[in-house]
């Protein structure tokens, strides 16, 4: 289990169990992650890292245990968590006739970010869409849609970031990119909680490792 | 295993069907039931459906009483052949007509085989299917209209090879990606909407059928014969030069589709053919600006509409049902009719309904609930809905007995919201459930419900008319409503299942 002291955590996981049937995926999971850090869940296909993200952000319903944020139950269905979350996981699908600019700014609009096409721009810049600012979702690359469904955590307020596998489907600059962009969402007092098989980001990126296949 | 030597896609095809015929899992008597399972079947089906649209026409004919009405009719089958073509040049366009799997795109089409004769099995074989599909609608049509018998063959068998010939004109036109076929498509259509907004408005030019039944008929019939055979060897001459990129997106977009309709997933299908038809499209002209919060989702529905005229096109289409129906002295139908009109039509305007409805991971990054997200969805195709139902207060105000205004009014809302419901039930369905315990038949194992899927929509259809069957008046719009706005209600607000 990772623990700090000091300030209150962010995101609170109790004694967390998910069964499928006789299958169980989580048995007992506890976890606390504070602003400004990084935890990075890893370990071995099956050991129940996507099953825990699932939980934690609400796609998925545990079978007991508790998720809390800032010390109040978590409950995906309120508007506040809403606001607070950004996930980015592998259900996350496009409008298919939005282009890329218009899925952000759909985005950046829900959510009533001030300068909305401003703060679109600077996020289509960073994540290395802006030219494909006017092309619709099905003419993406995967690794151009990777890119555009982390934009859509980007472009908007948030206080704890969920990501499942960011790294997937992009090259070598993009995981530079992610790492720094990562590091930089730390910086500003954010909260990374993620899923990765890659080496190299959860070294960039995590101050606390939980290993599930070690559980 | 059989070696057959690979020197041509003769032999290629005889060496795959002794691989399969290796591989055989099935004895000849156990194929044999199952063909007698579908053939019953298809017998049994076939003549209830038959029955039931005799009786239709005995009905519409003791209904049809006046000459307006007769000439409406005949119009109408008129209009019926036009759509058929037009329909058939649209889907020639969609799938190709000429087409391959991606599995033979990949492995034969990349080898140095004679594509010739692999081509021209495809598109004779699409040219039957257009054929029979165009003979078939086209036959009903006729029956209902309550045309002779002979007269029914002959335009039968004329449109189902106008259908072919146009089929291989779409070959033809393949090569230049199909552009002449979209406009062709798309003219007749567009035709045959005047034609019949012609028939709303009882301004039609007189039509006759009754030649058809003559040497006249038999000579139209006749040069479409030839027209057809001459357009099917001219583009069999040409199929064989198509590029390998020409021939798989259809296979690609067709065995999408069958799978879709395997599982009788209606809305996969429709997710497919968006899909498909905004990737076609590639780009857009970026809109930006627009409200925030809740707002920004319908403004979202305002764009798409603004992008995609043809979803209103669609409603407006459906706006000439209910006039058509006063048309033909089909009273009692109006409602019926004009719901379901509304409904099939109206689908193409809720696909921001389908694209939430479908992708949670998509409604979380929205800062609302999901009955909200949902909601705001409806707001733009709902109103569209709201303007249809009172543009066509007249037509089913006028199908009422002794109408007050409350009346015409609140049965034309009911309507509107009848098909908003049914659209909001097929929209929401969830996928076939192949996790609960299946059922077996002839054909395989098979999900429960799996048939109920394929009603989906309909059934709500049904739900909300029969109240304004009952009591055509505002006492059974109210009930409609309450009903239909209950269902709208819980679909909104019913979580997916995870």
């Amino acid at each position: 289990m990772a623990k700090t002291p000091a300030t209150p955590p962010l995101l609170r996981v109790s004694d967390l169990h998910r069964s499928f049937g006789e299958l169980h995926v989580l048995e007992g999971l506890d976890l606390e992650l504070r602003s400004g850090e990084a935890l990075a869940l890893v370990g071995p296909n099956g050991a129940g890292k996507s099953t825990a993200l699932r939980c934690i952000a609400g796609a998925d319903q545990a079978t007991s245990g508790t998720v809390e944020l800032d010390g109040e139950p978590l409950d995906e269905r309120s508007a506040a968590t809403r606001r607070d979350l950004a996930v980015v996981m592998d259900d996350l699908d496009f409008f298919p006739d939005l282009s890329v600019v218009e899925h952000l700014n759909l985005l950046a609009r829900a959510h009533r970010v001030a300068g909305a096409d401003a703060v679109v721009d600077a996020v289509l810049a960073d994540v290395g869409l802006e030219h494909q600012a006017a092309q619709l979702p099905g003419t993406l690359s995967s690794g151009q849609r990777r890119r555009l469904a982390l934009a859509s955590a980007f472009v908007r307020p948030r206080r704890l970031l969920i990501l499942d596998e960011p790294e997937q489907r992009l090259d070598a600059a993009g995981l530079a990119w992610l790492a720094e962009r990562l590091n930089a969402e730390k910086a500003d007092g954010l909260g990374v909680l993620l899923v990765s098989h890659d080496a190299g980001l959860v070294e960039a990126v995590a101050d606390w490792i939980l290993d599930l296949g070690d559980l | 295993m059989t070696t057959v030597e690979a020197t041509g896609a003769r032999s290629l095809r005889r060496q795959m069907r002794a691989w399969r015929r290796d591989r055989a899992d099935t004895t000849l008597y156990e194929q044999a039931s199952e063909a007698y399972v579908w053939v019953f079947t298809i017998v049994l089906g076939g003549a209830m459906a038959i029955s039931a649209m005799v009786q239709t026409r005995v009905s519409i004919a003791s209904a049809c009483t006046t000459s307006t009405c007769d000439d409406a009719r005949t119009s109408l089958v008129w209009a019926t052949v036009a759509g058929m073509v037009a329909t058939t040049l649209a889907a020639a366009q969609a799938i190709g007509p000429v087409m391959v799997t991606p599995a033979t795109g990949a492995w034969l089409l990349t080898t140095p085989v004679d594509r010739g004769p692999l081509l021209r099995r495809r598109l004779v074989a699409a040219a039957a299917a257009a054929a029979v599909a165009c003979a078939a609608v086209v036959a009903v049509t006729g029956l209902l209209a309550g045309l002779g018998y002979i007269e029914i063959g002959v335009l039968s068998a004329g449109t189902a090879l106008v259908g072919a010939g146009v089929t291989a004109c779409a070959a033809i036109w393949q090569a230049r990606d199909g552009r002449p076929t979209r406009i062709a498509a798309l003219l007749l259509a567009t035709a045959t909407a005047v034609w019949m907004l012609l028939v709303a408005l009882d301004v039609e030019p007189s039509t006759t059928t009754g030649w058809l039944g003559r040497p006249a008929g038999w000579v139209a019939a006749g040069v479409a014969g030839a027209a057809a055979v001459a357009l099917i060897v001219r583009a069999a001459a040409r199929v064989p030069r198509l590029l390998r990129a020409q021939l798989v997106p259809g296979g690609s977009l067709l065995a999408s589709l069958s799978g879709a309709l395997a599982g009788l997933d209606l809305s996969l299908a429709y997710d497919v053919l968006v899909a498909r038809r905004w990737r076609d499209r590639a780009t857009v002209r970026p809109s930006r600006g627009g409200p925030e919060g809740l707002w920004a989702l319908v403004w979202r529905d305002v764009v798409r509409l603004r992008r995609a005229p043809g979803a209103l096109a669609a409603l407006v289409a459906a706006l000439l049902v209910p006039y058509v129906v006063l048309r033909l002295d089909l009273d009692d139908t109006t409602v019926l009719a004009s719901a379901l009109a509304a409904f099939l039509c109206g689908l193409w305007s809720f696909s921001a309904l389908r694209t939430t409805g479908r992708n949670p991971g998509l409604v979380r990054c929205f800062p609302m609930s999901l009955a909200e997200v949902r909601s705001a969805t409806l707001v733009v195709p709902g109103g569209l809905l709201l303007v249809w139902s009172l543009a066509a207060a007249p037509a089913i105000g006028r199908s009422l007995d002794d109408p007050t205004v409350a009346d015409t009014l609140f049965v034309s809302v009911a309507t509107g919201a009848t098909a908003l419901a049914a659209i909001a039930r097929w929209m929401l369905a969830p996928p076939p459930d192949y996790s609960m315990p299946l059922i077996a038949s002839p054909t395989g194992a098979i999900p429960t419900g799996l048939i109920g899927s394929a009603l989906r929509g309909f059934d709500i259809v049904f739900l909300g008319v029969v109240p304004m069957l009952v009591a055509p008046n505002s006492t059974g719009a109210l009930v409609s409503l309450a009903l239909t706005g209950s269902v709208v209600s819980y679909l909104v607000a019913r979580r997916s299942p995870r």
